[in-house]
């Protein structure tokens, strides 16, 4: 058998061989019928290497893969954007750590006043709301806006209420009394004043 | 997808689009993939040596000139990356061409003889073929390249990627009449 047309065959079995070496290498088959047998043996290993089973590629995995790294390489080519990132990255540790200590400070405060809670039974928190001064309820056709009015008015503020039988609580820096006239004095409006102990 | 689609997503990629190369990675990652793990046989060390042929077409996108097909430019890379994991792993002592001649007496029966049930015995003989055969025979018989192509990825002659693939062949019938001889 001839050596150049045994090296062609295995290109003239994958499609690729053109021209005159296809040409050449037909004309030996017909020539040549022990060629054959060559061909056929080639064209099945040719069917196996194809046919062979191998894993799964990386897929979208390997391009998460790829895109990080491409993120990395940005950042080396970049020395202002490292610089950004390596700052970044210690801010995220300096607020991780203040976020711990936070943390560890909150569980030796629970564990330091919880016990006094549980000992004096209730507690009040500070800054709750301010003691009120006058309890007053309002006319069943009174606006928001007639109140707010009167309320803005008088410097009276409102530090809580409606109740469920539609009392307020009001608290004033001015002389209670003369708010309790002003407000008596708006029938209108306002249908009982009340101070409070 | 064409060879000048290919080669306009290329281009793309060169000017820093980076859906345009996840879409070249989709394009051939599975192909070299395959490639890469015929020869190194890991599939971790494969996955590595892909991650950095394509962050190399990164780099080099804007290089290619078009002188060969984009497959046989990211095959070339690819090839190079592997032989030069390979090396550092175990150092190639021995040319790959200057191996001893295995004398063709194998009878054109062997031809004949492969069949559906005798598929094991093609892929272990393909594993014990040398690397610079199995990686001739993969590039002509799964990617059907051209020898004058594989020449270029392979960086060697192309006369040298025929006779290659003439050895190859023949280590294949050697090997294959061997298993059939036991088998009997």
């Amino acid at each position: 058998m001839n050596k150049d047309i045994m090296e062609l065959l295995p290109f003239y079995v994958n499609g690729t061989l053109e021209g005159k070496e296809k040409d050449k290498v037909e004309q030996a088959i017909i020539d040549d019928p022990s060629l054959k047998g060559e061909l056929h043996f080639l064209e099945r290993m040719r069917e196996e290497v194809k046919a062979q089973e191998v894993e799964n590629s990386p897929g979208e995995l390997g391009l998460k893969r790829l895109q990080k790294s491409l993120e990395q390489e940005k950042l080396k080519s970049d020395p202002i954007a490292l610089a950004r990132s390596k700052i970044a990255s210690e801010q995220n540790r300096t607020w991780r750590a203040i976020a711990v200590a936070a943390c560890v400070l909150l569980m030796i405060q629970t564990v330091i006043v919880a016990p006094h809670w549980l000992q004096n039974g209730t507690l009040v928190a500070a800054g709750g709301p301010s003691a009120a001064d006058i309890s007053v309820t309002f006319a069943p056709d009174a606006t928001e806006s007639n109140i707010r009015g009167l309320l803005l008015g008088l410097n009276l503020s409102i530090v809580e209420g409606p109740s469920a039988l539609g009392v307020y609580h009001l608290s004033t820096d001015d002389d209670i009394q003369q708010a309790v006239q002003a407000l008596k004095s708006r029938g209108d409006l306002v249908e009982s004043v009340q101070v409070e102990n | 997808m064409s060879e000048k689609e290919s080669v306009e997503l290329l281009q793309q990629v060169a000017k820093g689009d980076e859906k345009a190369f996840a879409d070249f990675f989709r394009l051939y990652e599975n192909r070299l993939y395959r490639f890469i793990l015929s020869k190194l046989n890991d599939s971790f060390e494969a996955s590595d040596i892909l991650n950095e042929t394509f962050l190399e077409v990164w780099r080099k996108a804007g290089t290619f000139e078009g002188r060969s097909k984009v497959s046989t430019w990211l095959f070339g890379i690819a090839y190079y990356k592997t032989m030069d994991r390979m090396r550092k792993k175990k150092p190639m002592l021995i040319d790959e061409d200057n191996f001893p001649e295995i004398v063709d007496e194998t009878p054109d029966a062997v031809s004949c003889m492969i069949s559906q049930d005798d598929a094991g015995h093609v892929r272990h003989c393909l594993e014990t073929l040398k690397e610079a055969h199995r990686s001739v025979m993969q590039l002509a018989f799964f990617e059907d390249m051209a020898y004058g192509e594989i020449a270029k990825i392979v960086d060697c002659p192309e006369n040298t990627v025929k006779t290659r693939m003439f050895h190859a062949k023949k280590a294949m019938k050697h090997c294959l009449q061997g298993r059939m001889e036991e088998r009997s």
